[in-house]
């Protein structure tokens, strides 16, 4: 940053001091965020957030009963400056908001409309067109000999520009505006030279312009309120758009250009958490909404954030679920109608898009709902799923706000935006979940099989979830999703899944989805060798998690919290639809299995690997599994009986629960984290059936981050 | 996804599926499983409240398993919809498990839906699987048009297996 580097004027003599009135007000909090835009043929001045276009009257008696125009914010001493119409002269602003008159000398007859502040050297330079004026420097420091006196850098002849309004950029030292054809313009204020750059592709009377930190420049159009975003670093700049904010037949604005578009101290917009491809965070002129006085929302309520949780790091996981005002009351089905209902807060428009192509865009093709009036409550709303919508997961962005046509990007002043991930599938396929749509059940493993460990069922714990699409009574995919919630255990274990009575070959291979932490993966899940249908999700979890810090083991210790570190997907379609009577229930049978190559119970020899398989009580072991293991130590298996992996007493060594559960910490026997576990099972599922959910658990006992 | 949606009331409790004997325990009185069109609750039902169980078994390996019992987490449920006489066109159905009915406002959260589905002639069938902790369902019935609306029809578990939804 070389913005404090002395510039000397290359004007000539200057005259002595004029003495100025002082402004008695405080100045401004050092460089806000904030802009400040004056409006109005008496002064009024308001607050801009510039991020969402929401703006708030500051003042509405400057102390003026005419015009401001040409403000800016001085970064020097955090006062405003303007040109007062009614004083003729530069005033100076305060947090009182009072216009205090400045005794300026050698002005020229001129009333300015376009002036700011240079970041480098305490300087006013306002200009006008025309053969009469021109550009002219204001010198602000006091100990300047030409402080307060007009000095003119070059004539309105020789540099003639349409514009309405300037800023300096935070670093460069060069003025920058949009003229009224869209040219954008960077401007030597020194030697009073013009540089028209290019067409950034949008015109109008931008009476408004400011900078950020980052080199950004935003253009105010007057007639529609609608802020641009410019990039003058960029090779060809292009306006950009960037919020709906206030219009005003006269405008003019300033900010502190060293201050961030939005101060991360302070939440107050809405973000939407799709993907960044979908314009979501800041950075990436996401959809957001200002909160400042907005009462629009949909659902029970909004956070409020300085930047966007992109998924999956959404606070719909981490935090509060504000994500909540839009049910998809239907399924989404290629070539038909479809329903949500949206419950919304205050009346306003609603708009919406799905990405129906998956390319990761919300294309303008792509809205589904325009502008729609909303009532407060419940609202039932039928949309078409074009018959060209792609088969499979997507994103859809639903935005709330008191402007009734917005984009899919870009700020608004208030309102809210919803993300949600959401599948479409073939027309007339009907789709069963486990435990639901976007809920979780548990498996959770003990690994020292065939010897009873110290069940506390932490050893390879996993979310998981399945789902199976059916069309005309047959099978034709299931998806299975999983994230490793827990390895409390030194062992190095896998995780597959076997489906029961299903054949590999039965399963179209080329066409499976496999992902691993949302990313493709290029090696098939189906298990080679065996003729049973068997998906590896990981061969070793330690290969995707780590323990924390200063713990041996990844989320079972006290203070050994961290985030979910795997998540995985595998969507496996059939080569021909399976009659649903064949299909296996869910959960089907999912296992762990010793990682290959990675010792494990003694009792089973050296580096049992694949042969190795922890499954469900009484689930067969799949034919990759070693049968001689079988009875050892403390098993009771028996084939004959079709009793597997069971103890003398008939307690397993994996159970699952119906949700995502809070497992035993390390080393705590499940019956001391969830005393209702054992009436459960006395009682044979008679009693007790909700013994896993948290208000049943002795919580101390249980992890938590 | 949570919303509410004011209904007309109506107290008409259908009872539609028949409980079947045996299986893993459960009430020995053996009620029916109940549909109901329009569930409203308008009184809190009494609360009965028992001393918390204690373990017994100082440790998990001393417990005894009855044989055959398998822990399953999770109960079917059978959903039937028979709704041929009454729409002859499109609808869609979605059955959910997270959902209340507070003063004639229904709220469901869409996403605890267990089954997304359409037919085009108001029938159809499916096993769902539920969590042993659930005790009821809700039925969303999207039906299509130039002014589309949404029904509902709750199932509560009553009784032992085998579970039916039955939907008409």
């Amino acid at each position: 940053m070389d913005y404090l580097r002395k510039v000397f004027l290359r004007s000539t003599v200057f005259s002595a001091c004029i003495c100025a009135t002082v402004s008695s007000a405080e100045p401004f909090q050092n460089c806000p965020t904030e802009a400040f835009l004056v409006q109005s043929g008496v002064a009024k001045l308001y607050g801009v957030q510039l991020a969402t276009g929401h703006y708030q009257l500051l003042s509405s008696d400057m102390g003026t009963s005419s015009k401001l125009n040409a403000i800016a914010f001085n970064f020097h001493d955090n006062y405003l400056y303007a040109w007062s119409k009614e004083f003729g002269t530069l005033v100076k602003i305060g947090t009182d908001y009072q216009a205090s008159a400045l005794e300026t000398s050698n002005n020229p007859d001129a009333t300015f409309y376009v002036g700011d502040i240079s970041l480098e050297d305490n300087i006013y330079y306002a200009y006008r067109p025309g053969s009469s004026y021109g550009l002219y420097a204001y010198n602000l420091d006091e100990s300047e000999e030409d402080y307060l006196r007009a000095v003119k850098i070059v004539s309105g002849d020789d540099l003639s520009l349409n514009i309405f309004d300037f800023a300096f950029h935070p670093f460069n030292h060069y003025a920058y505006s949009v003229d009224r054809n869209g040219v954008l313009h960077r401007i030597d204020v020194e030697l009073g030279i013009d540089t028209a750059l290019n067409n950034v592709g949008e015109s109008g009377t931008f009476g408004a312009v400011y900078f950020d930190v980052d080199g950004h420049l935003y253009i105010s159009r007057n007639s529609d309120g609608y802020i641009f975003r410019v990039d003058v670093n960029d090779a060809t700049p292009l306006a950009e758009f960037y919020a709906y904010g206030p219009s005003s037949s006269n405008n003019d604005g300033a900010r502190c250009a060293m201050a961030p578009i939005v101060d991360v101290e302070i939440s107050n917009i809405d973000f939407g958490d799709a993907p960044d491809s979908y314009f979501s965070s800041l950075e990436n002129n996401g959809a957001r909404h200002g909160l400042l006085g907005s009462t629009l929302y949909l659902g029970e309520g909004v956070d409020s954030e300085s930047d966007s949780f992109i998924h999956p790091l959404s606070d719909d996981e981490t935090g509060i679920d504000d994500d909540d005002g839009v049910g998809f009351v239907s399924g989404i089905e290629v070539g038909e109608d479809s329903i949500v209902e949206v419950s919304a807060v205050g009346s306003g428009f609603l708009n919406a898009w799905i990405d129906w192509d998956q390319n990761g865009v919300f294309d303008t093709d792509e809205k589904i709902i325009s502008g729609q009036s909303l009532t407060e409550g419940n609202n039932v709303i039928t949309y078409s799923v074009p018959i060209s919508a792609k088969v499979g997961d997507t994103w859809s962005r639903f935005r709330y706000s008191s402007t009734e046509l917005i984009e899919a990007s870009g700020g608004v002043s208030d309102g809210e935006v919803e993300d949600y991930s959401v599948t479409v599938t073939e027309t007339g396929v009907s789709t069963v979940f486990y435990p639901s749509e976007n809920s979780w059940s548990t498996l959770a493993f003990e690994d020292n099989w065939p010897s009873i460990g110290d069940y506390d069922f932490n050893d390879l714990v996993i979310h998981y979830r399945t789902a199976i699409s059916t069309k005309n009574g047959a099978v034709r995919r299931i998806r299975v999703l999983g994230q490793v919630a827990a390895v409390g255990a030194s062992y190095h274990n896998g995780f597959a899944i076997h489906l029961p009575g299903i054949l590999r070959s039965q399963i179209d291979e080329a066409r499976i989805q496999f992902t691993v932490n949302r990313a493709d993966q290029a090696e098939s899940p189906l298990e080679s060798g065996p003729s049973e249908a068997i998906l590896i999700a990981f061969l070793d979890a330690w290969d995707y998690v780590t323990p924390g810090e200063d713990c041996k083991y990844h989320r079972t210790e006290s203070g050994c919290g961290s985030s979910i570190q795997m998540d995985f997907s595998i969507t496996v379609p059939f080569v021909n639809a399976i009659p649903l009577a064949q299909m296996p229930t869910t959960p089907f049978d999912p296992f762990m299995f010793a990682t290959p190559g990675k010792p494990h119970n003694p009792a089973l020899g050296n580096n049992p690997g694949r042969s190795l398989e922890i499954h469900l009580k009484n689930h067969a072991p799949t034919s990759v599994f070693n049968i001689d293991y079988l009875g050892r130590r403390d098993d009771r298996s028996n084939g004959v009986q079709e009793q597997y992996f069971l103890s003398e007493n008939g307690m397993p060594w994996a159970i699952h629960v119906a949700n995502k559960w809070r497992y035993p910490k390390e080393y705590m026997d499940v019956i001391y984290a969830y005393p209702h576990f054992q009436s459960f099972i006395s009682s044979a599922g008679g009693q007790d059936g909700d013994w896993y959910l948290e208000g049943r658990a002795q919580l101390q006992n249980t992890f938590s981050q | 996804m949570k919303y509410m949606k004011r209904i007309n009331l109506c107290l008409a409790t259908c009872i539609l599926s028949a409980c079947g004997g045996g299986g893993g325990g459960g009430d020995s009185t053996s009620e029916p499983s109940t549909v109901t069109q329009v569930t409203v609750a308008a009184e809190p039902s009494p609360v009965t409240v028992v001393d918390e169980p204690e373990a017994t078994a100082s440790a998990t390996q001393e417990i005894q398993v009855p044989d055959g019992f398998t822990l399953a987490a999770n109960y079917t449920v059978s959903l039937e919809v028979d709704l041929e006489s009454v729409n002859s066109q499109r609808i869609s159905l979605s059955v959910c498990t997270d959902f209340s009915t507070v003063d004639s406002l229904v709220s469901i959260n869409y996403d605890s839906c267990l089954l997304k589905a359409s037919t085009n002639n108001g029938l159809f069938s499916s096993d769902l699987e539920v969590g042993n902790a659930l005790d009821s369902l809700i039925l969303a019935i999207g039906i299509f048009g130039e002014s589309s609306a949404v029904d509902y029809r709750i199932w509560e578990r009553v009784g032992s297996e085998p579970y039916v939804f039955s939907v008409r």
